[in-house]
């Protein structure tokens, strides 16, 4: 049977051809539902590693193929799928490489292109030991998992779980904030639920010296900020966790013309769906109650963007194995919940499956910049850690059986 | 003491002209420090009618000229000012009326035409009646009252209430809210100093996920427009008066993204200078002690428009007596203070004063809609009691006892 350090040394040969791959998509980004490019360039890479039954153009630019083990287990009739997000970010890069991005205003400025170029690096691995072995996985390279409604869910719409049916999920993302060599791993939610909200308070504009002829939607606006900071502090569970930040108020142009609306925007982050809920309810009932105790009335949209990431414990267990085997115990670390979203999690609502972090982060590389930031960069070296993790659980899922 | 004998007489026999000329300015509007056409306009009527010592261009495009008076009479070395502004406003004219505004964007909206067409038609009335009257009336004509730097300020710095040196200033204003027919004179404070504050708080951006590494200024923002309210509840003695309005709140623009500033502003009306001190200090205090207390910082700027129009009883007194007369007891009304701003307040702060309203408003010419409006208009038969109350009060001043 394969082991996880027969993986780190597959690693550590393919690591160059990696690398430049790596290099070839982060000088080539693209943005979401637009990775026509680099969809071409996976599918060319699939195509040499023969690997079967390669599918393109799902959800736009989704891709799909099959490495089928020959070996003997228990696991095969399993399906395990692996995921890799391709799309980039409308940022100017302020990176120095020699690999920087040539497509101006757009960069890999979160690391798709080392969820990619590990990806292919992973099949290229999975392929040479197809005979330890059994059962099939199934690789998965989605469109625009920063551009919300996000490419997963259309291509689970698509039928990406069935043909053949899937029965686990796994995905990995790089991390700056993590050191290079270290691994997290988390149970539960480990990623927030994501949704915006807008609030146009109408009230009645006039002049500034006659409020009293007005309805000020500034102060119906304010009175809404402050209100709704109460929802975390008093409404949702302590034990529990979310967010609710009102991130735009627009109102009034004139310093002496009170404005006849008020817009408001926001996003809220929550773990449970009751909390999700109760904030979407709440945020409904608070506004449009304190619109009309002041004489205004309230619109108020309410837009539910990707849920929680919520892993499941047991094939966190078979990930954190894997893990501890590749980076050792050290090195292994507890995913705490974050408050960022991702679209995974509709692959995680369908099936068990783990989403897990690779640490990237190393300071004399420059590589701890946080994600998004013009000079966010990965350190190479964490994507070995990433692909051995990430092959070990794969084959640990499968022989689970 | 002699008087202006007939002079509804006079006025009748006149007002087809005033109402020419009003309606040529009408048409003709200009915007303020832009009085050029206004002003040669004004200047070559006053020469027709044989006014003396014509002065222009004073503080750009201001006016004035004397009518000496022939009688003999105790007031043979008084001089008396009545003050016109001549400026438009950047309103495009809704009205269908033949004498719309000829000037795309430019529109008399608050009667100003009105006010140097009246005064045109006072400085006729005195010149035919000058035997009845000793001393001098000082004509004026100021561009720019709209503007927050008015034109009265500046005419003033330059010299307009010296040489001859004057004694008292008298201004009047059209108001579509009073029917036709109607003069209202108040005593003391009658319009509101306006003031102008801006307040940028500066807290720290970032996620809408992690706001516990950022500094929320829109929530800052909204303590504060929350607490500014309590100023005029809380602080200012309850028998004053005074308006806090925040009318702008602009802050960031992506939903998800905590900005890194708030922009707040507002304007600040009040009819006492210690209200006024008041309000500019504790504004300064609650914006730095809330953004303080919130871990932000704020840059705040106060900026002092208009002081308050505070009109001196014994003239208010005279200006009643020629409303009287103009109106009739049952036409004069007690005039109380208003939140509206007017320049003419810096020649009310250097000599004694009244600033009186003459009604315009009459629904069935639907003159009654508010100013500024882009269907403001003024009925024309009310600048037959303006001009009336206007030259009886010069007249009166100079040769009461």
């Amino acid at each position: 049977m394969v082991v996880a350090t027969d993986f780190r040394n597959d690693v550590d040969e393919i690591l160059p051809g990696v690398v430049a791959d790596r290099r070839h998509l982060h000088e080539n980004p693209e943005l979401g539902f637009q990775e026509h490019e680099t969809a071409r360039f996976v599918t060319e890479r699939l195509h040499t590693l023969g690997v079967e039954d390669i599918r393109t153009g799902i959800n736009s630019t989704g891709v799909t193929g099959l490495i089928r083990g020959t070996g003997e287990g228990p696991g095969k009739d399993k399906v395990v799928l692996v995921r890799a997000d391709m799309d980039a970010l409308p940022i100017h890069e302020e990176n120095t490489v020699d690999y920087k991005s040539q497509n101006d205003g757009v960069m890999h400025a979160c690391g798709h292109d080392a969820h990619t170029a590990m990806l292919l690096g992973l099949a290229r691995i999975l392929t040479d030991r197809k005979d330890s072995f059994a059962g099939t996985v199934k690789l998965l390279f989605q469109p625009a998992e920063e551009l919300p409604p996000g490419g997963a869910k259309g291509m689970i719409e698509e039928g990406v779980l069935e043909d053949p049916h899937v029965d686990v999920v796994l995905g990995l993302h790089v991390s700056s904030d993590t050191k290079t060599g270290v691994i997290k791993v988390g149970d539960g939610p480990i990623m927030a639920a994501a949704d915006g909200f807008r609030i146009t308070v109408q009230g009645k504009g006039g002049h500034g010296a006659s409020p009293h002829l007005c309805v000020d939607p500034v102060v119906v606006g304010s009175q809404i900020v402050v209100a709704l900071q109460t929802l975390v502090s008093r409404e949702v569970d302590p034990v529990d966790r979310a967010v609710l930040s009102t991130c735009v108020f627009k109102a009034g142009e004139a310093f002496n013309v009170i404005p006849d609306t008020a817009h408001l925007a926001g996003t809220v982050r929550t773990f449970l769906p009751e909390t999700r809920d109760l904030m979407e309810r709440r945020i409904t009932e608070m506004v449009s109650g304190i619109a009309a105790s002041m004489n205004a009335s309230a619109d108020i949209e309410y837009i539910r963007g990707y849920p929680a990431t919520v892993n499941d414990a047991g094939i966190a267990d078979l990930v954190r194995n894997a893990a501890r085997q590749v980076v050792g115990e050290e090195n292994l670390e507890t995913a705490n919940p974050k408050m960022g979203a991702e679209d995974f999690s509709y692959f995680l609502q369908e099936r068990p499956g783990c989403f897990f972090f690779v640490g990237t982060g190393n300071e004399a590389k420059e590589s701890d910049v946080s994600h998004h930031h013009p000079r966010f960069d990965v350190d190479e070296d964490g994507m070995v850690q990433g692909m051995a993790t990430m092959a070990a659980s794969v084959v640990a899922c499968l022989d689970q059986g | 003491m002699v008087t202006l004998a007939n002079v509804r007489e006079d006025v009748d026999e006149i007002l087809p002209g005033v109402v020419a000329d009003r309606r040529y300015l009408h048409e003709h509007p200009e915007l303020g420090f832009q009085e050029l056409n206004t002003a040669s306009f004004v200047a070559e009527r006053l020469q027709a009618l044989g006014v003396e010592d014509i002065r222009t261009e004073i503080n750009v495009t201001g006016v004035t000229g004397l009518i000496r008076g022939t009688a003999d009479g105790p007031g043979r070395d008084r001089v008396v000012l009545a003050r016109a502004d001549m400026d438009a406003l950047p309103i495009v004219e809704e009205n269908d009326v033949d004498y719309a505004s000829k000037n795309d964007g430019v529109m008399h909206a608050c009667g100003h035409d009105a006010h140097t067409a009246m005064l045109l038609g006072v400085a006729r009335v005195l010149m035919d009646r000058r035997d009845r009257f000793a001393g001098t009336v000082k004509l004026l004509f100021q561009p720019s009252e709209e503007a927050n730097d008015g034109g009265a300020l500046g005419m003033v710095e330059q010299g307009v209430l010296e040489n001859p040196r004057v004694d008292a200033c008298f201004g009047l204003h059209v108001a579509s809210e009073l029917p036709t027919g109607t003069i209202s004179v108040g005593n003391g404070p009658i319009s509101a100093a306006a003031d102008e504050f801006r307040v940028t708080i500066q807290g720290e951006g970032g996620h809408g996920a992690y706001p516990h590494l950022c500094v929320d200024p829109i929530v800052v923002g909204s303590q504060l427009v929350l607490a500014l309210q309590t100023l005029v509840s809380r602080e200012v003695d309850p028998t004053d008066r005074a308006v806090v309005s925040v009318c702008s709140f602009t802050s960031g623009d992506a939903f998800n993204v905590i900005p890194d500033s708030a922009v707040i502003g507002g304007t600040v009306r009040t009819f006492e200078m210690e209200t006024r001190d008041l309000l500019e200090q504790r504004i300064r205090d609650l914006a730095t002690g809330i953004a303080g207390a919130m871990n932000a910082t704020v840059d705040i700027s106060y900026r002092r428009g208009y002081p308050p129009v505070i009109n001196d009883e014994a003239m208010a007194d005279i200006v009643r007596e020629a409303a009287r007369q103009a109106v009739g007891e049952e036409g004069l009304e007690m005039g109380s203070a208003e939140m509206g701003a007017e320049d003419f307040s810096y020649f009310a702060l250097e000599r004694p004063s009244c600033f009186f309203n003459v009604g315009t408003g009459n629904a069935d010419k639907q003159s009654d809609v508010s100013h500024h409006h882009p269907r403001f208009n003024i009925d024309e038969d009310g600048m037959a009691h303006g001009i009336a109350t206007m030259a009886t009060t010069l007249v009166t001043f100079l040769n009461r006892e």
